[in-house]
């Protein structure tokens, strides 16, 4: 770090009353001054972030962008970390194909006989995913995470070993 | 729609489980669906073969059948080798699956078994 740049940063940090750093970060493209050490609760509220999104720290590199969890652990802060909210899977919408028919569903975990009720499927008939290797029958008391682009049919609980 | 395309209508979303073509055959009274390369579970077994799917057999007990070219166990009764199409099949003994569906879900139906079952 040159002298020029050293110079900066003690231009921009600022002492608060309680003896703590402030720092500029940046939410969602937006800047914000901070104190360091501060906690993802306290981040979560400076910039507003609704209950059903998930505030991330972004990485550099190779590194995975890090989740903040909204709570009291603390954080210690850089100068112009930046940060950004994404919606929370609950929240998300997929696009599937059941019975070669497009529908929208929330994205995450779902019970079979609930996503079954949600895309129109008769509760009599089994659900089955159409994966590339197989048709998987789902029991309607079992849970999957749907993603975007997955396939589904229905089909008539029929058959039986004679 | 025409007869060809609803034929590839019918058969395009079997044509996901399968490497191969997907055709309509007939043999006698049987209409039939060749299934190159299916792709299935039997038990713990990912299996790839032909597959053979008669959607009018001839027996009100199995109004349907499902024909390949292996028998692959699952605990299941494999009684009948019938020759059709110039080659060899094997089958097992599945009742009561309607010819009144689509044959996706004629073939689901027939598929089912063979994925909870336990390969001899």
């Amino acid at each position: 770090m040159g002298p020029g740049r050293e110079n900066w940063n003690i231009r921009t940090y600022i002492m608060t009353a309680e003896g703590k750093h402030e720092v500029r970060i940046h939410i969602d493209r937006q800047p914000y001054q901070s104190p360091t050490p501060t906690t993802g609760e306290a981040l979560y509220n400076l910039a507003d972030i609704g209950k059903h999104k998930e505030l991330f720290k972004e990485a550099t590199g190779d590194h995975e962008d890090k989740p903040v969890a909204r709570d009291h652990t603390e954080l210690h802060l850089h100068q112009d970390d930046h940060f950004y909210s994404e919606k929370e899977e609950a929240e998300k919408k997929v696009h599937i194909t059941v019975d070669r028919v497009a529908k929208t569903v929330r994205a995450g975990d779902w019970l079979v006989s609930a996503l079954k009720a949600e895309v129109g499927v008769d509760a009599a008939k089994v659900l089955a995913q159409i994966k590339p290797h197989e048709l998987v029958d789902l029991d309607d008391a079992a849970h999957i995470k749907v993603h975007d682009g997955e396939k589904f049919m229905s089909h008539a609980r029929t058959g039986a070993s004679s | 729609m025409s007869q060809e395309q609803n034929d590839a209508a019918l058969l395009e979303p079997i044509a996901d489980l399968c490497d191969g073509q997907v055709s309509f055959k007939t043999e006698g009274w049987r209409r039939l669906i060749l299934m190159e390369g299916l792709r299935f579970k039997a038990g713990p077994r990912q299996c790839t073969m032909d597959g053979l799917l008669c959607l009018n057999h001839d027996n009100t007990t199995y109004p349907t059948k499902l024909y390949l070219t292996e028998n692959v166990g699952c605990g299941l009764n494999w009684n009948e080798s019938p020759y059709l199409l110039g080659r060899q099949w094997h089958t097992f003994s599945w009742s009561n699956v309607s010819q009144d569906q689509s044959p996706f879900a004629i073939l689901a139906a027939h598929l089912a078994p063979l994925s909870k079952g336990s390969p001899s």
